[in-house]
């Protein structure tokens, strides 16, 4: 966890610094005179890097992927809820009294 | 580009951020009196069945392939025939929401009382902000705007020279009024009463009318292919069988 | 719906509360969140918390919620006196509310003063005529009474309006089942399938159903059923596995005296015959030759 959150924060600290460098070269351009026709090659590299770490980060950080399968462990439905609204209190329970001293005390 | 305007620190200090918190503090009001004064409605039978057979019939559309070819045509019989279907409502015979109004009085009070909840506060605290925040120039965007909202944000300013930008008292609390349903579905939940929209909807459609999505759900259930998914199943289980296995 | 998970979870933390390992308001929440019927339990641990102040102080305003789960548990264990005392101090807190309203009514049913929690339903009735609770109780009064035809009756009148609730569906399908009315049965079965498509147990339940009723398309149809439920579990359901030995084995019967002319998967039924013995190989070494046996009585054991 603690190593996806730093990648995370590497991967916008490798964007930022792309944004910075993009702009650096522009000012450059427009001090040389020349028209802007795309970003220089290392900042492609270095955005298509953020990028990757950033997903990476995005993907890992939040939480685990749980299973849409309908037949994984924390999906199976192994049995159905008591069907509690119908509870029926006459039934063989009556015969066989608890043993423990039951009592609410006040 | 007009001189830039200094604003006293006592104007945000004594205006607008009093404002805003009373318009805050007016909202929440209006969402617990607007509760104090709902009678609890008790829902018409009718109603109630209309809601769980729409229900019923999305599933049958829904998992129609789950079940076998016979049955799933039975069902739709029994939706969606032109003589006892369900789902079929007579023609002529849809209730008419005015009519329904006015045979039911408490309907109309309701609409009264929610009516009167949102308008009486309304009137107050306008004229409360006129007699004490006119005229003031409360607060500024940080971005330059067209002439076209001078009106929006300049309401009680009739200077012209002024930038649009600056935003005057009065066009604060319209601001507020408008723009603070977000906070509020915050604070009170999503359903609470200040929220405009629904209760737009509410007044102009008078609750749903159930013979007409009756009848929706009716044509979409007559479209239905029914296509059983179970044969493929039996593939599917074989694989499963042959994976565990292996 | 109760997955393997929380089954898992929930039989733990059983174990840990009765060797008194503590835990015992998460068990009591686990179990009303996955609403499961441990009527003693719940008794006996909620009342260790109530009767401790310490502890029913710190819960806030959960604690009515455990009243009244203890107040139910109680009368399901029939110790009267505790849902008495329990509804008293609910009654004491909320003064004219329609749940407490409901819980002295099950009292009376507890007691077996049918007369009384008729009257006492009906007149919770009078007020909100479209309570789903009450119409519920009423149909599990005439079903404890031994009246089933009255309770489904009752269920019919109840489903006419509420024919979304799938919990209604279910108790319908099972007075069906125990009636011997199948045909009925299936039919709730399907509507259940209809509204959670993807739970196995309905699917498993109308295939055995459809077995039960007999008759060669009811067979093939059972079979599909069966291998949707195998397909749904992931081959970890025992009873679909057999069912589906069985059906293959009845559909075989009834298919001999015919010409042959259905294109029946053979190799479902090897494959689950060679997985059930797998599993009993497993779970149950020493049982494993009355599988064989049974197996072969099917016919099916490759």
């Amino acid at each position: 966890m603690a190593l996806g959150f730093a990648v995370g924060v590497f991967g916008v600290l490798i964007l930022f610094h792309a944004a910075y460098s993009t702009i650096q070269y522009r000012g450059l351009l427009k001090i040389m005179e020349e028209e802007f026709s795309g970003p220089p090659m290392n900042v492609v590299a270095e955005l298509l890097l953020g990028l990757v770490f950033c997903i990476w980060a995005a993907l890992t950080v939040p939480g685990k992927f749980l299973s849409i399968q309908p037949y994984s462990e924390e999906n199976r439905i192994v049995s159905l809820p008591a069907n509690s609204d119908f509870m029926i209190f006459n039934h063989r329970g009556k015969v066989f009294p608890l043993e423990m001293d039951v009592k609410l005390k006040h | 580009m007009a001189e830039d305007l200094v604003l006293d620190t006592a104007i945000r200090d004594w205006v607008l951020i009093p404002l805003s918190v009373v318009m805050v503090l007016i909202g929440i009001l209006r969402h617990f009196v607007s509760k104090l004064m709902r009678s609890s409605q008790v829902p018409d039978a009718k109603i109630v069945k209309e809601g769980q057979l729409i229900v019923r019939a999305r599933n049958l559309r829904a998992g129609a392939n789950f079940i076998p070819p016979r049955s799933f045509r039975a069902r739709r019989f029994y939706f969606s025939n032109e003589e006892n279907g369900l789902l079929h409502v007579p023609k002529g015979q849809a209730p008419n929401p005015q009519a329904q109004m006015f045979s039911d009085p408490n309907m109309a009070m309701d609409m009264m009382k929610k009516n009167l909840s949102m308008i009486i506060p309304q009137t107050l605290t306008f004229a409360w902000v006129n007699f004490f925040f006119s005229g003031f120039v409360a607060a500024k965007i940080p971005f330059p705007l067209t002439q076209r909202f001078r009106s929006m944000l300049q309401n009680g300013i009739d200077l012209s020279t002024v930038d649009v930008s600056y935003v005057s008292s009065r066009s604060w609390y319209f601001l507020n009024l408008f723009g603070l349903r977000g906070l509020f579905s915050l604070i009170l939940g999503e359903d609470n009463a200040t929220d405009d929209t629904q209760r737009m909807m509410q007044m102009s459609g008078f609750g749903f009318d159930p013979t007409k999505s009756l009848g929706a759900e009716k044509d979409s259930l007559d479209i239905v292919q029914h296509d059983w998914a179970l044969p493929k199943f039996e593939q599917r289980a074989e694989a499963v069988l042959r994976k565990i296995l292996s | 719906m109760v997955s393997k998970t929380e089954e898992t979870q929930l039989s733990n933390l059983e174990t840990q509360v009765d060797n008194g390992g503590g835990g015992a308001w998460e068990y009591l929440c686990l179990v009303r969140k996955l609403k499961v019927r441990r009527s003693d339990r719940v008794l006996k641990h909620g009342l260790s918390i109530l009767n401790d102040p310490k502890k029913r102080s710190s819960l806030g305003p959960d604690e009515w919620t455990l009243y009244e789960q203890v107040a139910v548990a109680a009368m399901d264990c029939q110790s009267l006196d505790v849902a008495k005392d329990c509804i008293k101090v609910l009654q004491k807190k909320f003064p004219e509310s329609k749940r407490v309203g409901r819980l002295e009514g099950m009292l009376l049913e507890a007691k077996g003063a049918w007369a009384e929690a008729e009257k006492a339903y009906s007149s919770l009735l009078e007020d909100n005529p479209l309570d789903q609770v009450i119409h519920k109780r009423r149909v599990a009064m005439a079903k404890a009474q031994g009246n089933v035809s009255v309770a489904i009756e009752w269920l019919n009148k109840y489903l006419e309006i509420f024919m979304a609730d799938h919990d209604a569906w279910r108790e319908l399908a099972e007075i069906y089942v125990s009636l011997q009315m199948y045909k009925q049965a299936a039919f709730c079965y399907e509507e259940l399938i209809l509204s959670q498509p993807m739970i196995p147990l309905y699917h498993l339940a109308y295939a055995d159903v459809l077995y039960t009723l007999g008759g060669l398309e009811n067979l093939q149809n059972a079979k599909k059923y069966y291998a949707s439920t195998i397909d749904l579990t992931g081959g970890k359901n025992t009873r679909a596995l057999f069912g589906i030995c069985l059906c293959s084995s009845a559909i075989g019967q009834i298919a001999k005296g015919r010409n042959k002319d259905d294109k029946e998967s053979p190799e479902l039924q090897s494959l689950a015959a060679t997985a059930l013995e797998r599993e009993y190989k497993q779970k149950a070494s020493d049982k494993l030759s009355l599988l064989t046996a049974a197996l072969k009585g099917l016919k099916v054991s490759s």
